[in-house]
């Protein structure tokens, strides 16, 4: 088994890194991630502002911060957004835009934002980078904003999933063999979706989907595409929120 | 040895790394953190100038409703003034009624006086005759040796019943001309009967007859001020005088002049006073306006056109009854209706 450094950033693919904090306090771990496409960096979901000299410094060891032009803000949470208005002032670019579902700007606002968004539904669920590369935006509505998005490189057949394969728990590694994640993934989805019948359909989509590997926002990479089929497996009878009683 | 360099130059190395990973995370909290300050002191700042602009915006709608205030108070002042010189206005138009009520009533006064001066020429013509020829006589007398003590006796009694005449004359003219102080229980046929006694002369040397008819003589008490009540028997009086020469004027054969007065008990105690003449009549196209002030169909030195005017005021208004005029069939007919005394 590798043993990982969370200190530093960790590769995932040639161009696609882990840049979180691994706070071995918490239960619940947050990821953000962050592409590098010749011109374009993407970052996705930057996360708190208790994160964000750690995030940031990770960042910094591999690119300069003005080089990044978009930040993906799945929805509007504080782990997600919660450091926008620094990221984006340190980061300091006048082209940088925030992508993100048009209901989600009205709130996410809010946060003190400045720069200029790229609504999604509005750009017909995709963005093409310089390179010619293709990120697709999944709505997911409901799991568990109403305005959340997933979004699919269709280079790598990367899905970066949000909190959908997220998981809590005190036993977080970013690379985990999958059975062992359900304890945590159930404990989760059950907490924070909102019902079965939102879940599945989204599964039924994701089943149809090539995916290599997922990116949660929380727990941990599900890497390969039989991992992934296990995980959606999963998920898809899982009775969650109001299912239960 | 040489494991224990590579160890603590890695350890070295390490060491370097992990200060060098906190040194930047410090930097960026750092950073952070004065971003944060930053924000704060921009949200400190706005709210401040939030609370300053606010704070001059209070002033401002202050001051504009000061303005508003100002100018209703402004308004209401204006207004209050408007008014009051409104009632001052109406003081002094109400003032101004009273003072021409009061030129009038001077002016009718001497109009009367006028009349009445008329009156006691012809009242003092007779009787100044008379004395005339007492004196005459007692030189005669003389001169044929008949005054005696008998005869200056006559004499004297002679003259001093029509000085007694005269003078009395005198009286009723100063009595006529005193208003009454206040409101006196009086017989309607007596008032009428002073009022003659004074005009009578002057009718009958415009050969006018007057005649007096009614039906029983101590029902006709009324409570008011006999003075006043005089004048209008008098007015409507040598109104028909006037109306009676004038019809003379049109029709030289028109012998007689005739003044009828009627006095009448009306079942809802009035005491009805007809007077008819066989004058002119009053023509159709003026008879709404005679009871105007300063209206006349007169010659400039014979008619002030007070009379009925004043006449109309006191019947009305102050003994609250009515004068009103129709015309009959030669001539006009004046009415006067008045309650009678309760007894
Ligand atoms: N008996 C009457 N017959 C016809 N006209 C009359 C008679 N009495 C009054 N009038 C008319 O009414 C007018 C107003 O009368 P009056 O007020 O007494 O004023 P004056 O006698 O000064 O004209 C008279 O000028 C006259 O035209
Ligand atoms: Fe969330
Ligand atoms: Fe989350
Ligand atoms: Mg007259």
């Amino acid at each position: 088994m590798i043993q990982y450094n969370y200190n530093d950033s960790i590769n995932i693919l040639r161009d696609i890194h882990w840049v979180g904090f691994y706070d071995e306090q918490a239960d619940l771990h947050c990821n953000p991630y962050l592409m590098v496409d010749g011109l374009d960096v993407i970052l996705f979901d930057p996360g708190s502002i208790p994160h964000f000299s750690i995030v940031m410094r990770k960042i910094i060891d591999l690119i300069h911060p003005e080089s990044i032009n978009h930040i993906v803000a799945s929805h509007q949470d504080p782990d997600i957004c919660g450091n926008l208005p620094v990221m984006e002032d340190l980061i300091n670019n006048p082209e940088l835009r925030i992508i993100t579902e048009s209901g989600c700007v009205r709130l996410i606002q809010h946060y003190g934002i400045n720069s200029k968004y790229f609504k999604v539904d509005k750009n017909n669920n995709k963005l093409i980078l310089k390179s010619g590369r293709v990120l697709e935006f999944i709505p997911t509505p409901y799991l568990h904003s109403p305005f959340a998005i997933m979004t699919y490189d269709i280079k790598t057949k990367t899905l970066f999933s949000s909190d959908i394969f997220g998981t809590v728990s005190k036993d977080w590694e970013l690379f985990k063999e999958i059975n062992s994640t359900f304890k945590a993934m159930k404990l989760w989805h059950q907490a924070i979706m909102p019902s079965n019948v939102i879940l599945k359909k989204c599964m039924e989509k994701l089943q149809d989907m090539d995916i290599e590997r997922i990116l949660p926002q929380h727990g941990s990479i599900i890497e390969g595409s039989a991992e992934v089929k296990t995980a959606i497996t999963f998920l898809k009878d899982l009775p969650c929120g109001i299912d239960l009683d | 040895m040489k494991k224990d360099i590579l160890t603590t130059g890695n350890q070295h190395f390490n060491d370097v790394r992990n200060i060098n990973r906190d040194l930047i995370e410090k930097a960026l909290e750092m950073r952070c953190n004065a971003y944060l300050a930053h924000v704060k002191a921009k949200l400190l700042t706005m709210t401040i100038y939030d609370v300053n602009s606010s704070k001059t915006a209070l002033k401002r709608e202050v001051a504009a409703r000061t303005i508003i205030e100002n100018q209703i108070k402004h308004k209401s002042a204006q207004l209050e003034e408007l008014n009051t010189q409104l009632e001052k206005r109406v003081v002094e138009e109400v003032e101004k009624r009273r003072e021409n009520e009061l030129i009038l009533a001077q002016q009718s006064k001497m109009a009367a006086m006028g009349e009445m001066l008329g009156a006691i020429a012809h009242q003092w013509r007779q009787p100044l005759n008379a004395l005339g020829l007492y004196i005459q006589d007692i030189e005669e007398a003389y001169d044929f040796g008949e005054l005696n003590k008998e005869y200056i006796h006559k004499a004297v009694t002679n003259s001093m019943n029509q000085i007694e005449f005269m003078s009395n004359t005198i009286d009723d003219f100063r009595n006529f001309f005193k208003s009454s102080k206040e409101k006196t229980d009086f017989n309607v046929i007596d008032s009428i009967n002073e009022v003659l006694s004074i005009v009578t002369a002057s009718l009958i040397k415009d050969k006018i007859e007057l005649s007096i008819k009614f039906s029983d003589f101590n029902n006709f008490k009324i409570h008011s001020f006999a003075n006043e009540f005089k004048h209008v028997i008098l007015n409507i009086i040598t109104n028909a005088r006037d109306a009676i020469n004038d019809a003379r004027i049109i029709d030289s054969k028109m012998e007689y002049g005739r003044i009828l007065i009627t006095i009448d008990l009306l079942e809802d105690k009035h005491i009805k006073i007809t007077i008819e003449d066989n004058g002119t009549g009053v023509p159709e196209k003026i008879i709404e306006q005679i009871f105007d002030p300063y209206f006349t169909s007169k010659h400039a030195s014979v008619g002030t056109g007070i009379g009925l005017y004043m006449s109309k005021v006191i019947i009305e208004k102050n003994m609250r009854g009515k004068l009103y005029v129709n015309n009959i069939d030669h001539g006009a007919r004046f009415i006067i209706e008045i309650p009678k005394a309760s007894t």
